[in-house]
């Protein structure tokens, strides 16, 4: 009987495996890629509870229990740390968020065609610039010595400033070139669900006697609110984790009292000094963190504006 | 039709279980079978740790077999991980001329995989972190207990007793390389180019703009205080006469290079990083002593007063030296004494009097005057990998282009006979491909292949011919070197030490780091020191200087 019914439902897989063999197709190549590359590799995060060093397996090396978390809580960085990287983000959040909408709106209201264009590519252009050529770029105009900024400084009789080693200076520009580099790349989401707003509103909009002001306000800010909201709740779970690349490039010791985030910090322990297992309990402790924030945030937008991530 | 879909809802649930149950018994296989795999592989590497193990006779009674050339009787491969030539247009991978004239002695033929060097660390820690198809020779990115402990390299103690005459030979004549390559446990697992020949001729030391001392008709400065009013001058008083108050007057890649200038107070930061013995043998953290407070004291007046490289924060070393040659530069604290006629070469056409010159380093205000001498070896280590299917060849070859006496002359030194050096009286003197090269002789060694990212033994006679045209420098460094005190000996550390040490020194280092600079730069008031001594000492320095103490007791045991 049992037997029976199991291969009745095997037949049924088998079935729908032929039915559905595009679809599956189509889909395989995502799954495996996460699967393969997101999945699989998760399975070392256990070297955080573990002694591990170069050479031993991660199964073979011995158990280290919370040890690796401890040594982190009791690190004199870790409020530092924690601070550095929830003020970074949180900032650059605030700020760069609003300007790809604004952005995204102001280019719907121009009517040439070909005008609207050329400024969404010249937008896009900085965000094909890497990063490493940016900073590159950054500290060659900033240096001190002979950087184009600090001249125009030295003409006007002022001192000149040491941008990239002053503290003061390096969330400014860690947050201003960021925007510059990808308010128009993230604007293209926008684009789309402007032009996904149904025209039929605008027109009865006009019929009663809107204005364009009023039209932005009433009906395109309202269209983008679902995907604005959707984009913020991914940002926020993103919150822990900073562009790390970047602060690499961009730090110096003269500045690690606000540069220093938990990535970086992850990587000159972790890489740097080769003390993997410890690298591994503060990069999953900051998953974890990001995780909580994602499904907190996510419950709160699903309880107040009815918009959800699933 | 209500019913019939409630059925459909049933079976497909039912059909979902089944599948789920089907799922977890796949991941149950894929788990089982990693476990199988990870313990072969964890067997594996114990069994090649055991099969050496032993009582073994001491290297100082062995005697191996002399060479004989080809090393082997079929074309042999070897892989080497290694860090890119330093001259990047001439890559070890294109095959360089010493490298085949080395193939032909040999019969050896070496597979590189170069990584520029810059990254060459980063790059093979993650690689050795995986463990996997590794080279048979690689230069390790850190310190080689660590993966030496992890089974990832071989010991070599027994290859070097059974094949190795020449190396075997190196040892007893240098027992402070011998003892810079043995782990705590008595063991050796790897080697490293042996290169103070050079630090009798070219100098980690002070360079100054000596035409600018005429031009302002100034006396070379012997003091501190004296370099101080030096530099001030070069600063306010147009020494480069364009007009312009575009002087830099100490340029510095980044802050490491104003080490030296500690020297002048006792310190030796420079080359031992702080760890130093008293009088009595006692290790001390030298950058929590009372003399720091001074020295930090001093280059803060010096940074208030506009003396100091003000990219020393955020700049590479090709900035630095457009610097350096651009004719605003007056002290470099950053660079290798023979850099400096090398400069002068390179300013010529432009800056016809320029002469940049080596200069000992000052007196500090109690009357200390030192340079740190460098460590016999290079702190750069190369070991055979467990993977390596044939560690004879490998330590064979490695016994004839590193230790022995063609070898030497081969890669470490003088290169190819006829090419770039002929015999004269039975010994090596370099041809002018080499001494009149327009990129400066050591490009021109290393297009070639030679003296560059593997074990070496530097000869003195190299050292000097390369640098002979500048005899004015060779002058000034013969006065600097009776300032010499040896660094801190460097020890292999075992795996207890280095992981307790990292995990000290990791914040330790950081708040030094950044402490220091803000000490120079004015961000932190120099009131705040004993506040500094106080946070380091309560990060558990202590223990470190303990580990410290332990390693240099064994180093001094004869």
């Amino acid at each position: 009987m049992k037997k029976g019914n199991g291969n009745k439902s095997c037949n049924r897989i088998k079935k729908y495996i032929i039915r559905d063999r595009y679809l599956i197709l189509l889909v395989a190549p995502v799954v495996i890629y996460y699967f393969v590359f997101h999945y699989i590799p998760m399975y070392g995060a256990v070297i955080a509870f573990k002694d591990f060093s170069a050479g031993q397996t991660i199964w073979g090396s011995e158990w280290a229990g919370l040890k690796w978390f401890q040594e982190f809580f009791r690190s004199v960085y870790f409020g530092r740390l924690i601070s550095n990287t929830l003020i970074l983000s949180s900032l650059s959040l605030v700020f760069s968020f609003p300007v790809s909408i604004i952005f995204a709106l102001l280019l719907n209201e121009i009517r040439r065609k070909a005008l609207k264009r050329v400024i969404q590519t010249v937008s896009y252009l900085p965000h094909f610039i890497s990063l490493v050529v940016m900073v590159g770029m950054m500290s060659n105009f900033l240096s001190p010595s002979d950087g184009v900024v600090n001249q125009i400084l030295k003409n006007f009789g002022m001192q000149p400033i040491d941008f990239m080693g002053e503290s003061a200076w390096f969330r400014p520009l860690y947050i201003g070139s960021g925007i510059w580099q990808s308010f128009g790349w993230n604007s293209i989401i926008y684009m789309a669900a402007l032009i996904a707003i149904d025209p039929n509103l605008y027109e009865a909009a006009r019929i009663d006697g809107c204005s364009r002001w009023q039209e932005m306000l009433h009906i395109t800010i309202p269209g983008l609110m679902p995907t604005a909201v959707m984009l913020l709740i991914l940002a926020l779970g993103n919150l822990m984790n900073v562009g790390f690349e970047k602060i690499i490039l961009m730090y110096s010791p003269a500045t690690y009292d606000v540069a220093d985030v938990i990535s970086t910090y992850v990587y000159r322990r972790g890489i740097l000094s080769a003390q993997y297992s410890f690298g591994a309990a503060v990069g999953l402790f900051n998953s974890v963190i990001n995780f909580i924030l994602l499904l907190s945030i996510n419950k709160i937008s699903k309880l107040y504006t009815q918009i959800s991530l699933w | 039709m209500e019913r019939f879909c409630r059925k459909r809802l049933d079976q497909e649930r039912i059909y979902e279980k089944r599948c789920k149950k089907g799922l977890s018994i796949v991941l149950l296989y894929i788990i089982i079978f990693s476990v199988l795999l990870t313990g072969c592989s964890s067997g594996k590497v114990n069994t090649s740790d055991k099969s050496n193990s032993g009582s073994r006779i001491p290297l100082e009674e062995r005697t191996a077999a002399q060479y004989q050339l080809p090393l082997v009787d079929e074309p042999f491969t070897l892989t080497f991980a290694t860090a890119d030539n330093s001259a990047t247009a001439y890559s070890y991978t294109q095959d360089l001329p010493a490298f085949q004239e080395l193939e032909r002695r040999t019969g050896v033929h070496v597979d590189f995989e170069v990584t520029p060097s810059d990254q060459y660390n980063t790059t093979m820690q993650t690689r050795l972190a995986a463990a996997k198809e590794l080279p048979d020779l690689i230069r390790l990115p850190d310190d080689p207990i660590r993966y030496a402990k992890g089974g990832l390299i071989i010991p070599i103690d027994d290859l070097i007793g059974d094949f190795a005459p020449n190396i075997l030979s190196l040892f007893k004549e240098r027992p402070d390389v011998r003892k810079a390559q043995t782990a705590p446990d008595g063991r050796i697992y790897t080697l490293s180019a042996v290169v103070d020949a050079r630090s009798m001729v070219n100098l980690n030391g002070l360079g100054m703009r000596k035409d600018w001392l005429e031009t302002l008709g100034l006396k070379e400065p012997d003091t501190i205080d004296e370099w101080y009013e030096v530099l001030l001058a070069f600063k306010d008083r147009d020494p480069n006469g364009n007009g312009k108050k575009d002087e830099i007057p100490v340029i510095a890649v980044n802050v490491n290079g104003l080490y030296k200038l500690a020297w002048s107070y006792g310190l030796h930061l420079a080359l031992s990083d702080g760890w130093y013995p008293d009088e009595n043998g006692k290790v001390v953290y030298e950058w929590i002593s009372p003399r720091m407070k001074d020295w930090l004291a001093e280059m803060n007046k010096w940074y208030q007063a506009g003396l100091l490289d003000p990219d020393m924060n955020s700049q590479n070393r090709d900035k630095y030296t457009a610097k350096a040659i651009g004719d605003i530069a007056g002290a470099a604290v950053s660079d290798m004494t023979m850099q400096f006629p090398q400069w002068n070469e390179r300013m010529r056409n432009d800056f016809p009097n320029a002469k940049w010159e080596g200069i000992v380093p000052p007196k500090g205000p109690y009357g200390d005057r030192m340079m740190e001498k460098e460590q016999p070896t290079e702190n750069i280590h190369y070991g055979i990998t467990k993977d390596c299917k044939n560690p004879e060849v490998v330590i064979k070859w490695l016994d004839y282009m590193f230790a022995s006496e063609e070898g030497k002359i081969l890669m470490g030194n003088f290169g190819i006979e006829g090419l770039s050096y002929v015999m004269v009286d039975g010994k090596p003197q370099f041809t002018d491909f080499i001494l009149k090269s327009e990129f400066g002789s050591g490009i021109a060694q290393a297009s070639l292949g030679v003296n560059g990212s593997f074990p070496r033994i530097l000869m003195k006679e190299m050292i000097e011919q390369r640098f002979l045209q500048y005899d004015g420098e060779v002058a000034q460094s013969n006065k600097a070197t009776q300032y010499y005190v040896p660094s801190f000996p460097r020890v292999l550390a075992s795996k207890e030490e280095t992981d307790t040490y990292a995990s000290i020194m990791a914040d330790i280092t950081t708040y030094k780091d950044e402490m220091v600079i803000r000490f120079i730069r004015g961000q932190e008031p120099l009131d705040n020191f004993d506040q500094y001594v106080k946070s380091i000492q309560g990060m558990g320095i202590e223990e470190a200087i303990a580990i410290k103490q332990r390693q240099y007791d064994r180093y001094m045991k004869p």
